[in-house]
């Protein structure tokens, strides 16, 4: 008996499966691309807060020695996902410079009201992303100069830190933290 | 439904390669982040070093890590310290010197030293190198770049084929008295000194000098070479390490005494290379034809201190016995291959000035005599055969009938008094991220 017509063709049923399997594999390609350009964004965004970051240190440290100190002691803060959580209140207040590794070591800050400058936060950012700048500088004694019995009383040099927060995203992320040292170029023999 | 597999198979690969490109994205993103917080502690590092250096002030010879610390085959080694961000710097300071880091010229009379820094965060390192420069304050131990002999300086009788010869200046408040064949560039003396007695075929051209060398000369109380004085040197030194430096046959080293004797043909290999080394005695006698070595490529500082007794302004006594404070190497030879500013002789001497240094020459064992000799109140006698190179400051100087004697321009370098110098910055520059020979931690930063 001869056939009537050709079997080439898509079945109702296979043309189910084929568009099935097609909104499947788009859904799933749309996620990584989503996820790629949230990944994407982030980073740049990271990234920009890492450039904010080294800028607000630069400036930090292009300031006369003398200058280089907080105007007042920022409020602590009992929120571990801002740097001001580090804040110790004293007195006198500190900041506990290795607290973004685990640490507990306190320095008292650097305070004067004079010539010092804000602590933050200072805005930092554009209409797509950014967040806030903290900036704290304490008083880092060497035991390699003033020895055992002379730290941590000793004033040796400044350790300047700045924290840069990014604004809220889906999972809050802790600051970036920046550190350096600063010492006074007028320092003279150890008496 | 093969082109939906082909067009998924396109799709896929599309999606691959987005999420390739962002997680490389993200990695660079983290790299950048941790490269310059690795440069700020890198920058920590030149700080802390910088501060260290002004307030430790080592001495020129010396690398600085916490402290004061010889080179270790040559190189200087480094010191690490962490931030409290989990970022480490590392950083190596070189002795002082004229030549460090590049950049222009030194200014006259100024130091330098290279500090190399090498901030790190989770892999990523930024190295960067400052060239810090320091004025010397104070003032040459050896004003004249020559033989000084305050009271006089006498010379026996050369001859025509051997003369004695010195190829600098001499300078005397006192009496020059010269036999034949004694060849001197030039007599320094001020206007009140006794007219120059000449040998036949002798020469020693006049300079007249606007003030005293006594008055010129640091007194021998007030020594001070890079904070090591007659004082320090007693109890700060390297008088522990003698018994085991390399030595054959008949050393006799007495601590108690502060007493080195080199006897029968014995050797001794004092300091070790690369190191600056300081040695206080109450007596070094080296006899009998034996050799006190300085090691190669070290700096020696001798101080010969003073007698109990016979130098009454040397306050705290300096615990030596009675008429000791000499230097005898009469029959012996004294052997650095360095420059005359790596062998320092500081003799304190006696109040009457009658004490004696002898420094002879080894007949047939050749080498010059390459040192510095700072011995105002004590007589220097050169033996004879003996060829200097350095300078010399003596209450007087009496020379044989055979010396050959060259100035050194190293030795300008013998700063005293002034006060430390002070370091500040004069040239920096960021380096490759290691350094492009392994042992040398100043290298990739042209």
């Amino acid at each position: 008996m001869r056939r009537l017509r050709s079997d080439n063709g898509f079945a109702l049923i296979e043309l189910l499966v084929a568009i099935t399997i097609a909104a499947v594999g788009l859904v799933a390609l749309a996620g990584t691309f989503d996820t790629s350009r949230s990944s994407v964004s982030e980073s740049k965004e990271m990234q920009a807060a890492s450039h904010a970051g080294q800028d607000a240190l630069e400036q930090v440290m292009s300031l006369g020695y003398s200058s280089i100190a907080l105007n007042a002691a920022p409020a602590a803060s009992t929120d571990q996902y801002d740097p001001n959580y580090f804040v110790a209140g004293g007195p006198p207040p500190a900041y506990r410079w290795n607290g973004p590794t685990g640490g507990s070591n306190t320095e008292p800050l650097v305070i004067d009201t004079t010539v010092g400058f804000s602590s933050g936060p200072l805005a930092w950012g554009n209409s797509r992303y950014g967040g806030s700048i903290y900036r704290y500088v304490t008083w880092a004694c060497d035991t390699a100069v003033s020895g055992a019995t002379g730290c941590p009383a000793t004033n040796d040099y400044k350790r300047v830190t700045v924290a840069v927060t990014l604004k809220t995203q889906t999972t809050r992320r802790r600051p970036i933290f920046f550190q350096s040292f600063v010492s006074d170029p007028n320092a003279g023999p150890k008496p | 439904m093969v082109v939906v597999v082909c067009a998924m198979a396109i799709m896929s690969i599309l999606a691959a390669v987005v999420l390739s490109q962002s997680v490389t994205f993200g990695k660079q993103s983290s790299n950048s982040r941790d490269s310059q917080r690795a440069f700020a502690a890198a920058e920590a590092g030149l700080q802390v070093a910088r501060y260290r250096l002004n307030r430790l002030t080592p001495d020129g010879g010396k690398c600085l890590t916490a402290s004061a610390v010889d080179p270790v085959a040559g190189e200087c080694p480094a010191y690490t310290g962490t931030l409290g961000n989990g970022a480490t710097f590392s950083y190596t300071v070189t002795p002082a010197g004229t030549t460090q880091c590049g950049g222009p010229a030194l200014a006259s009379g100024a130091v330098a030293r290279c500090i190399t820094s090498t901030g790190s965060m989770n892999g990523v390192k930024r190295r960067i190198q400052v060239r810090v420069d320091g004025a010397v304050t104070g003032k040459p131990l050896f004003p004249l770049n020559g033989m000084i002999g305050i009271n006089g300086v006498d010379a026996g009788n050369g001859t025509v084929s051997v003369p004695v010869k010195i190829n600098a200046p001499v300078g005397t408040d006192g009496l020059v008295n010269f036999g034949n064949y004694v060849q001197v560039a030039e007599c320094q003396e001020p206007a009140s000194a006794p007219a120059v007695k000449l040998g036949n075929f002798s020469s020693c051209p006049r300079t007249t000098v606007a003030s005293t060398w006594a008055s010129q000369v640091t007194p021998v109380e007030s020594v001070n070479v890079g904070g090591i004085t007659f004082a320090s040197s007693a109890t700060t030194n390297n008088n522990a390490e003698i018994p085991t430096y390399p030595k054959t046959g008949n050393v006799t080293w007495t601590p108690s005494t502060r007493s080195l004797v080199l006897d029968n043909t014995s050797s001794l290999t004092l300091c070790s290379t690369g190191k600056t080394c300081t040695y206080n005695f109450c007596t070094l006698l080296i006899k009998n034809s034996s050799k006190l070595n300085i090691a190669s490529g070290s700096t020696v500082r001798i101080f010969i201190d003073a007698p109990l007794g016979y130098a009454a302004s040397r306050l705290p006594d300096s615990g030596c016995p009675a008429k000791t404070g000499t230097l005898d190497a009469g029959n012996g030879l004294i052997s650095n291959s360095g420059s005359a500013e790596n062998l320092q002789i500081y003799v304190y001497g006696w109040d009457n000035g009658n004490n004696v240094i002898d420094i002879g020459n080894l007949a047939g064992a050749g080498g010059a005599f390459n040192a510095t000799l700072y011995a105002p109140r004590s007589e220097f006698r050169p033996g004879n055969g003996l060829t200097m190179n350095g300078a010399v400051v003596a209450g007087k100087i009496v020379i044989g009938n055979d010396l050959k004697f060259n100035s050194d321009a190293s030795t300008s370098n013998i700063i005293v008094g002034g006060g430390p110098v002070k370091f500040t910055r004069a040239v920096w520059r960021e380096c490759r991220s290691q350094p492009t020979v392994s042992t040398d931690p100043e290298s990739g930063c042209t």
